[in-house]
């Protein structure tokens, strides 16, 4: 107990500096570190200073020139991205997305809102396609390729142009009425060059589809010919073998190619 | 007169690349730090290497430094982990290394001013270093700070990660243990 109140006395006076100990202590001499370390640890010191100073000045000047280059970079890109798509698809790409436009400049001047695009289904869209082609190849058509029509689709149909005058397109504007002859020649010509106006379109199953509606609808002029030049015998022979190679035909059809009157001289 | 910048300021100073405060800061502090560093490890050279270690790793960690406690705090914690890993490393007990060896020591720039009491102070540092060789390490380190910064119980705490009963204890037990081996003489 006695020495523990010595060891603590000793305590206190050692840490209030009362103690013969600190002072030996003090006076056992001052080691120091040897010269060389001093001069190794100053010179790390400054480089230190120096080497941080210049990374800075880097890490200042880098912006200087790095963003008025990558926007440069990312403009020029841009444009000449904008500029090829616009010579690949020749049709301008710019003007519709600057004026905030939300559909579609069809050809004949008309316009499809984006949600119609959306919404109509691919069929109409790809008709619409096909209408615009067909007004073009219409206006731009040379005189050897005949006529296309627009509008329906079994109606469409080109010709040469020995038999231009009685295209369908003009037929039907000016009320003339298409001969069986020309109707033939037409049949013959139209695979060529129907072949030839659609190359560009996928619809293949559309041409078929065409050519199969023109055959039918000529097929039926023809027997409506035959029934008004008086040959009812024969008109009636050709609409049953017609009837029989095309037994799904609808008879409203059929009635509106012929007509009503010569549709029931044929039935009855 | 210029008014006499504390720690503090010059390691901020440092820290914003004034190296000339860093040598102040250097000056000022290198002959306690290396004597705990010598006083602790017995080694010369293992001095040397920490010492060195521990002003490259403050230069290297200048950008970090905050003033939120006392530079000496600061930098003797870096100097008390720089030791114990060291230790660690190398896996030896310091305490049962050879005694230091006191020419050594002189050798080293131990030089006292008084010629007049140069034989009584050899045979104190003889002693004094003797006794302070043979102490555990634990007491040995709480005695060299209080020493060598003059830190209070509190600091000493801090930068040695225990409570402050427990650095009184370890003074208490180094104080007696040396003034018994003093009172020998």
């Amino acid at each position: 107990m006695a020495n523990n109140d010595k060891d603590e006395q000793a305590l206190n006076d050692y840490l209030d500096g009362n103690s013969a100990l600190s002072q030996r202590y003090r006076e056992s001499g001052l080691v120091e570190p040897p010269s060389h370390l001093d001069e190794k640890i100053l010179s790390a010191a400054t480089q230190s200073t120096r080497h941080s100073a210049q990374n800075t000045k880097f890490v200042l000047r880098q912006p200087r020139w790095v963003k008025p280059v990558s926007i440069a970079a990312i403009i020029t890109l841009s444009i000449s991205l904008v500029v090829t798509m616009q010579q690949q698809t020749g049709k301008p790409l710019v003007p519709e997305l600057a004026d905030g436009f939300n559909g579609q400049v069809l050809s004949d001047g008309s316009v499809m809102s984006k949600s119609s695009m959306i919404n109509e289904p691919l069929s109409v869209m790809r008709d619409d396609a096909m209408k615009q082609q067909q007004q073009t190849l219409l206006n731009t058509a040379p005189a050897t390729s005949g006529a296309i029509i627009p509008g329906k689709k079994e109606n469409i149909l080109a010709v040469p142009k020995s038999a231009a005058t009685s295209s369908p397109m003009k037929s039907k504007l000016s009320g003339e009425k298409t001969s069986p002859q020309v109707l033939e020649k037409r049949i013959e010509s139209k695979s060529q060059t129907a072949g030839s106006m659609f190359t560009e379109m996928d619809t293949n199953r559309g041409i078929e589809n065409d050519n199969r509606t023109s055959l039918i609808e000529a097929e039926l002029l023809k027997i409506k010919k035959i029934c008004e030049e008086g040959e009812l015998a024969r008109a009636k022979q050709a609409y049953e073998d017609f009837t029989k190679h095309n037994p799904g035909i609808n008879a409203d059809y059929a009635k509106k190619i012929l007509g009503n009157t010569v549709y029931h001289r044929l039935i009855n | 007169m210029d008014k006499e910048l504390s720690d503090e300021c010059l390691m901020l100073n440092y820290a914003k690349g004034d190296a000339a405060a860093f040598e102040l800061l250097y000056r000022k502090h290198k002959g306690t730090v290396y004597r705990y560093m010598f006083r602790l490890c017995h080694n010369e050279a293992i001095a040397e290497e920490l010492f060195q270690e521990l002003w490259m790793k403050l230069i290297k960690a200048r950008g970090n430094y905050i003033a939120s406690a006392k530079f000496t705090t600061y930098l003797y914690k870096m100097a008390h982990h720089l030791f114990i890993d060291h230790y660690r490393k190398q896996n030896v007990r310091i305490i049962e290394d050879s005694l230091i060896d006191v020419d050594e020591i002189k050798t080293a720039g131990g030089s006292i001013n008084d010629p007049e009491n140069q034989l009584h102070s050899s045979r104190s540092l003889d002693k004094i270093t003797e006794i302070l060789a043979t102490l555990p390490r634990e007491q040995r380190e709480v005695f060299l700070l209080r020493e060598e910064t003059g830190m209070t119980v509190t600091e000493i705490a801090g930068v040695v990660g225990i409570n402050n009963e427990a650095v009184k204890s370890r003074l208490r037990y180094a104080i007696a243990k040396l003034r018994a081996g003093l009172s020998d003489e």
